[in-house]
């Protein structure tokens, strides 16, 4: 933020947004962290920890839906103002929906190691989940400094992140026709990498939100798209 | 049914034909005032011109230069300058042995005829020069002394030479004795000192508005110290204090008729009321001075309390939310506003009243008062009353003397509005 | 609705919450009529301490005749009658007893004009203090006149000219030194009668903030007939329509959820 505003009470209400949708953020890729660590430590504490703090991310999204609708009933904010508070209520959604994803991944973490899962070579879950979070860390990065640069480059790297997806889709499905009774687990393993997959996908969504804060338009041209998943019958 | 809405394209070309016509009217119009307005200024320039041209002649007359001999004896007997002395000196003698020196009449006709020519204020201006300076005693200095009144006619061209002798006022004789003088280079025509430092005077040629002029100023004075803080205070009641009502509406008509009343209706009030059943003496400027504050009351009430009218709401209603009572809202705030037009009003008021003769008349105020008074309890006469009398008198002379005054009057009337506008321009503040 | 109507009644009940835990202000049943007309219908409020109300609704509605009476300028009008009564401190400024004159030093205004007096700009803030007494040598005038000053947010653009008149300033700073020259008599209360509707935005914009500062050690009390700048500016709003109130509450609340349908239908823009 360059000028400060003749109305320091509007600087007040705006930083105080803009602080509640950073802690919502950070808090988010904390829980996303840990997830994924423990999906490789199979802490089972840890694992509860993260599933209890999800509800830390609710209240948080709740503060910022409504300071954000309090700014723009009392303030009539314009310009950059608006798009900043708009683009603020939309984030605040996706990275609670993000906090939804990481509490799911642990629930089905928890259900692994009861099934004794062991790592099914050709299925990196960890590899996924580190470089999704270092997607969301930029992210966090690009939102802070408003770099639209940064934000254009993320929403390109989540084709990688498809590829993998589609991998280890077809890897698991595989293993399953083989397997009869690897089916549970397969589930489970399926269901957390299309999550890390819908993770990626949001982040990517907070990237364009973000490109559209800085220039007032979104990005013209369509997202690459490599998740080949709902396209093919794998035989 | 013709009616339909005019397109702008319509409107346009109708305006643009009906433009010529209005164009001509508005042009007829201003030339119509252009022509008032020189008409106007025309006869003002000319009633100037008839004024200044007739006035001018009257702050000259006409002087002759004798050699005085300044004998001590025969001034001032007594030696001690007083005034029983100069009483009992010769000094006119003196004067008319230097005038019979260089015109040398003969026979007691003569010579009763040579002693009109000076002025008969010749010893004055004698005693009043050895007063001033007691050297000239034992000198033969040059005096000029004022001619008197029928010479200066004479000499200005009114009486002629060619009407015979039976129906002039000078005779040949004297004629003769002027021409000799006038040879000799010894008469002149300058600026006269009796018409502003003399008062009124039977002749003439010694005549002079200081006393009424000095009759004027303290008059005025009586009118402005008890007209300007009754009109001010009354207009502050009227507009700030009192409620309004039938009452206060009666007495707004009944202001507004009395300053339409003539003027000669207070003179008849101040006779009736000051003079007849107070008892007060006439012809002083104190009563003059009273009916002229009543006729100007109405007036400085009136202007004072449209100055009051015209301060802003906006003042009194800031003054009244920090917390000022009345009487602050109206001394500190709109008193101090309305100060401009009140003094304006004032002024024209004072004006109008400088320029009054007729109450003055019926007060008394026209009485034949050779001294200049002192006080306001002094008989006295005011400028448009000496002139009125003056105006009566039969000397030709008086003509000059009395546009000479008329001029005298108009140049006050036109500085008092000048200062009028001068200080409401000068107070005027922004709000 | 929740109404504690227990101890005035009312014809209709005003929506929202009228009165206030440490009411500074309190009006109870008040009507005002300018001759015939009823220009204010049995309106009950309280005003608390420390905080900044905006009254807000159509032009007519009455709001800038209500605010006057807390101040008894409506005294200045003749055909206009006050009934009810308004208590500072539980006494009813009414009251016959009641000197107008300290009343006023107590709640000051800001009239919808900058109106300065035509004075230095000094002797303008001087005049309060003044004639009431309030300073007790020349020293402590001056430390007055500036301290008001700085409050105002005047003192940097005017301290260098102290004696030129007051009328001479722009309007923004004209309003700036109107308020300057209201707190110079330590009010508890400041009326603001649409303090900025003569001014440009820039001007508007300085003045909200002053007042959002000024709100911190004085009740305010702003009519206004923009609902922005009370949304802006105020902690709670009334809602005036036709001489009654309408509706009191959180400005945000007001804002967001209005609770009485002829509240939200100004306040969106439905009727004039």
């Amino acid at each position: 933020m360059e000028q400060n505003h003749i109305s320091s009470s509007f600087d007040k209400e705006l930083n105080k947004l803009n602080n509640n949708l950073l802690k919502l953020g950070n808090t988010a890729l904390d829980q996303f962290e840990k997830c994924i660590n423990n999906f490789g430590t199979q802490n089972l504490d840890e694992i509860k920890t993260v599933i209890n703090t999800d509800k830390i991310l609710d209240d948080l999204d709740d503060k910022v839906q409504k300071s954000g609708f309090e700014i723009i009933a009392l303030r009539a904010p314009q310009a950059a103002d608006l798009r900043r508070v708009i683009v603020a209520l939309k984030i605040a959604t996706i990275f609670e929906r993000i906090g939804d994803y990481s509490r799911n991944i642990s629930n089905r973490t928890k259900l692994l190691i009861d099934l004794k899962y062991t790592d099914l070579p050709g299925v990196n879950i960890g590899k996924m989940g580190q470089k999704t979070q270092t997607m969301f860390e930029d992210v966090l990065d690009a939102y802070i400094n408003e770099d639209d640069n940064l934000a254009v480059k993320i929403r390109n790297s989540d084709i990688k992140i498809d590829k993998m997806h589609t991998e280890y889709y077809l890897e698991i499905i595989s293993h399953m026709q083989r397997k009869k009774n690897f089916a549970p687990t397969g589930t489970h393993l399926l269901f957390i990498a299309k999550n890390i997959e819908r993770v990626a996908d949001y982040v990517t969504d907070v990237a364009e939100q973000i490109y559209f804060l800085v220039n007032g338009h979104v990005l013209s041209d369509h997202r690459p798209k490599a998740d080949k998943t709902s396209l093919k019958i794998p035989n | 049914m013709n009616n339909k809405i005019i397109s702008p394209l319509e409107a346009s070309s109708k305006v643009k034909n009906s433009i010529a016509k209005r164009r001509a009217k508005d042009n007829r119009l201003r030339l119509y005032g252009r022509i008032s307005i020189s008409l106007a200024v025309c006869f003002l320039l000319f009633l100037f011109y008839s004024i200044f041209s007739k006035g001018y002649s009257g702050f000259f007359q006409y002087y002759v230069t004798l050699d005085i001999n300044f004998d001590r004896e025969r001034i001032d007997p007594k030696g001690d300058l007083s005034e029983n002395s100069l009483f009992d000196g010769d000094a006119s003698v003196i004067v008319n042995e230097s005038l019979f020196s260089i015109i040398q009449p003969t026979g007691r006709k003569e010579k009763k005829q040579a002693k009109k020519i000076v002025s008969s204020g010749k010893d004055i201006r004698i005693t009043k020069m050895v007063k001033n300076n007691p050297s000239l005693f034992g000198t033969i200095t040059k005096v000029k002394f004022a001619l008197d009144d029928d010479i200066d006619s004479f000499l200005r061209g009114y009486i002629k030479r060619e009407t015979p002798e039976s129906e002039r006022r000078i005779s040949n004789k004297v004629i003769e004795y002027v021409d000799k003088l006038n040879e000799e280079g010894r008469i002149t025509y300058e600026f006269s000192d009796y018409i502003l430092s003399g008062s009124a005077s039977g002749n003439p040629e010694m005549a002079g508005i200081k006393g009424a002029f000095i009759g004027s100023m303290l008059t005025l004075s009586v009118c402005l110290l008890i007209s300007f803080p009754l009109g001010i205070a009354t207009a502050v009641y009227l507009e700030e204090i009192a409620k309004k009502n039938k009452i206060t509406e009666i007495i707004e008509v009944n202001i507004n008729n009395l300053a339409a009343v003539p003027s000669v209706v207070f003179g008849i009030m101040g006779l009736a009321i000051f003079i007849s059943i107070f008892g007060m003496p006439r012809s002083i400027p104190l009563v003059g001075g009273m009916v002229l504050a009543l006729m100007t009351l109405p007036t400085i009430i009136i202007s004072s309390r449209a100055a009051i009218r015209a301060v802003p709401p906006s003042v009194r209603d800031a003054a009244y939310g920090i917390g000022a009572s009345k009487i602050q809202v109206i001394f500190h705030h709109v008193i101090p506003l309305a100060m401009p037009g009140m003094l304006t009003g004032t002024i024209i008021g004072m004006a109008q009243a400088l320029g009054e003769t007729a109450p003055l008349l019926m007060i008394g105020m026209v009485a034949f008062i050779v001294d200049i008074p002192n006080s306001i309890v002094d008989p006295g006469t005011v400028l448009p009353v000496q002139i009125f009398m003056w105006a009566d008198f039969a000397e030709r002379m008086f003509v000059q003397k009395t546009s000479a005054a008329i001029i005298v009057l108009l140049v006050f009337l036109i500085s008092m509005n000048a200062f009028a506008v001068y200080l409401r321009k000068k107070l005027e503040r922004r709000w | 609705m929740n109404n504690n109507r227990n101890d005035f009644r009312s014809l209709e009940l005003t929506v929202g919450d009228v009165f206030s835990k440490d009411a500074r202000l309190k009006a109870r049943n008040v009507n005002v009529f300018y001759g015939e007309n009823k220009a204010i219908d049995n309106v009950t409020i309280d005003i608390g301490s420390k905080e900044v109300i905006s009254f807000i609704g159509p032009s007519g509605c009455g709001k800038s005749t209500f605010l006057r009476c807390f101040n008894r300028m409506n005294d200045t009008i003749d055909s206009c009658l006050v009934q009810g009564e308004i208590t500072i401190d539980d006494e009813n400024i009414y009251n016959k007893k009641i000197d107008v004159v300290p009343l006023r030093a107590r709640i000051g205004m800001v009239f919808q004009k900058p109106n300065p007096f035509p004075k230095s700009i000094y002797d303008n803030v001087a005049y309060g203090p003044r004639i009431h007494g309030l300073s007790e040598n020349k020293e402590h005038l001056d430390y007055i006149v500036e301290e008001s000053l700085k409050r105002a947010g005047l003192w940097n653009e005017v301290s260098d000219r102290l004696q030129s008149p007051g009328t001479g300033l722009s309007g923004g700073q004209q309003q700036r030194l109107c308020i300057a020259r209201t707190i110079a008599v330590s009010p508890e209360v400041i009326l603001m009668d649409e303090p900025c509707s003569a001014l440009d935005p820039i001007a508007t914009a300085k003045i909200e903030e002053l007042i959002h500062e000024l709100g911190n050690d004085y009740s305010i009390v702003i009519v206004t007939h923009s609902m922005q700048q009370a949304a802006r500016v105020s902690k709670r709003t009334a809602y005036f329509h036709l001489g009654k109130l309408i509706e009191v509450g959180r400005t945000k609340d007001i804002f967001t959820r209005p609770q009485h349908n002829k509240t939200e239908a100004y306040i969106s823009g439905k009727i004039g």
